[in-house]
């Protein structure tokens, strides 16, 4: 079976650092961007950057290609 | 004009669930409480952001951020987002024990797991215990919606109206109406916040930027979150984001939805979309600090989201949002009663009564669940003041059966002694902080004291107890099903 590592990487271990971790580098209001203090941009950001690493972390797990071939075996 | 289509919503809403029944139901306890795990990700999604997303999230939010500032902007955002995280890889393996018990709650999971009945009734306990400030939350945002709109129904009549639409979802389709309505719920919640969201913008000079460069000038301390001394704020903070994303799933809500998927792999694709889901929180954020420049001395800072639609907005919007929010906090209050109504008659009644047949079984959860409503009808009438912090507190004891259902998966040698044990201390410390008055130490989340005094209890007694045959052969019988899936 393939390593699930690189999943949990990428789809628990990096948002965890940048909205955790990285919480009193972030915890500013300037730089503005896009109008909101920065704080804010950059928790806003990571609502898409979170689904964005959650995909990348489905598209690798092997866990996942095992149930879809049980899925598709359940089908039949 | 705001009455009409606030009265239009909540019929539509008795329409579609009336239109959700799918056969005969009312005989098994599955179909009536998981709908026998039949939910494909269409239905999944909706279930999932049905129950969390409460009038909570579009009054209380905004109000909090109003009164508060980024301490409570911060925590609400982040904890839930981190909880979709974790959720990607633990609502898997909770789905997959579930199967194995056969289970509609909670309760029946961890009751299995540790071959305890005395474990599955505790675990309904403090379920049902702190699942009433949740239901007591959902009125006392209707109260704030009925008090301040003026739509032409007052806060005893919409209570008693909405407990009823409550009770006869659940009545009409088990779990499938709140599951169907919550389709017309979150885009009219949805709606109604971005609409709040985009009047705020359009009638700020300069638009969001000017909102916050007013606020950055004005109060600044708004816009961050205190970290000198960091008991100020920060250890408050973060510490109520960590214990909260662990207890995001444990809520009996959450759990009971992940048992209505109908496989593993929808729950994770799931996940991925959950955060796209809060885009609502942008929209929340800045009608609150519009309200702290625009409308400053709100009688409660709960109005605020209101506040900015009653003055900018024609009647029939303000029936719109009218008819969101209560929908919303029906729905909400649906799915909690449902929730207790099956712990009550499943995880309590049925191991006081082993012979219990089903049906009577699916009755007195239907019973169950009136009942509660009812009670939460007559302390929302009677006693409105105690609604505040409620959420808080039920997050509180909810995310203390985290340990049992982590262990439960990874720790073999994890016993219904050092679980269970943990288990009540946590719930202990929790009304110790909550009615001696001693401050919280570094001011921690009580939360978070719990539940680490909560994994020393059960790590410890799990070592000197041994765990029964059964129940390490159920733990077994999950890791092999694990390898194989």
């Amino acid at each position: 079976m393939k390593s699930r590592i690189p999943t949990i990487i990428i789809g628990f271990v990096i948002p965890m650092v940048a909205i955790l971790l990285a919480f009193p580098l972030y915890n500013k209001i300037e730089p503005f961007v896009f109008g909101f203090s920065f704080n804010y941009a950059w928790m806003f950001a990571w609502l898409g950057l979170t689904s964005l690493c959650l995909l990348i972390a489905f598209k690798l797990d092997p866990y996942n290609k095992k149930t879809d071939d049980k899925d598709e075996k359940e089908a039949k | 004009m705001a009455l009409a289509v606030f009265s239009g919503i909540l019929i539509l809403s008795l329409v579609i669930a009336i239109a959700s029944k799918k056969g005969a139901i009312g005989s098994s306890m599955n179909d009536v409480m998981v709908a026998s795990g039949g939910f494909g990700a269409f239905l999944i999604f909706f279930v999932s952001v049905g129950e969390i997303y409460s009038i909570g999230t579009m009054l209380g939010a905004p109000g909090s951020i109003y009164a508060k500032g980024a301490m409570y902007g911060t925590w609400f955002i982040c904890y839930i987002l981190l909880a979709y995280v974790i959720g990607y890889f633990l609502n898997p393996a909770i789905w997959r024990m579930g199967k194995l018990a056969n289970a509609v709650s909670i309760g029946d999971v961890i009751g299995w797991r540790y071959n305890s009945k005395a474990m599955q009734v505790l675990t309904a306990v403090i379920g049902i215990m702190f699942l009433t400030p949740w239901i007591q939350n959902q009125f006392a945002g209707m109260a704030i919606l009925f008090n301040y709109l003026d739509i032409g129904v007052s806060f005893g009549a919409g209570v008693v109206i909405s407990s009823a639409l409550a009770f006869a979802y659940i009545a009409i389709a088990g779990i499938r109406a709140p599951a169907w309505v919550s389709v017309l719920k979150d885009i009219l919640l949805v709606l109604a916040i971005v609409i709040a969201g985009i009047t705020a913008a359009m009638k700020m000079p300069g638009g969001v930027g000017g909102i916050f460069k007013s606020v950055a000038a004005s109060a600044p301390e708004m816009l961050t979150v205190p970290m000198e001394p960091v008991t100020a704020g920060l250890t408050f903070v973060i510490s109520t984001i960590l214990f909260q994303m662990l207890g995001f799933y444990m809520l009996p809500i959450s759990f009971q939805a992940i048992l209505t998927s109908k496989n593993e792999t929808n729950l994770r694709r799931n996940s991925i979309y959950m955060p796209l889901y809060m885009i609502m929180f942008p929209f929340l954020v800045i009608t609150a600090y519009f309200a702290f420049v625009a409308i400053p001395g709100l009688e409660k800072p709960d109005y605020a989201l209101l506040a900015v639609v009653v003055q900018n907005l024609p009647p029939w919007v303000v029936g719109l949002v009218a008819g969101g929010g209560a929908l919303t906090a029906i729905l909400v209050m649906a799915i909690t009663a449902l929730c207790v109504g099956g712990l009550f008659s499943k995880n309590i009644l049925g191991v006081l009564k082993p012979d219990m047949k089903e049906s009577s079984m699916v009755l007195w959860t239907r019973a169950a669940t009136g009942i509660f409503l009812f009670f939460g009808v007559m302390s929302a009438l009677y006693f409105p003041q105690l609604m505040a912090n409620v959420v808080t507190l039920a997050y509180s004891g909810l995310t203390q059966t985290f340990i049992a259902i982590f262990f439960g998966f990874f720790w073999r040698g994890a016993t219904k002694w050092g679980i269970g044990a943990g288990m009540v201390v946590g719930i202990l410390s929790i009304f110790y902080f909550k009615f001696s008055g001693v401050p919280v130490p570094y001011g921690l989340n009580p939360g978070f004291i719990a539940i680490s005094l909560n994994l020393v209890v059960a790590v410890t007694l799990s070592l000197v107890t041994k765990a029964d045959a059964e129940s390490l052969s159920r733990f077994e019988k999950f890791k092999a099903v694990k390898s194989k899936a």
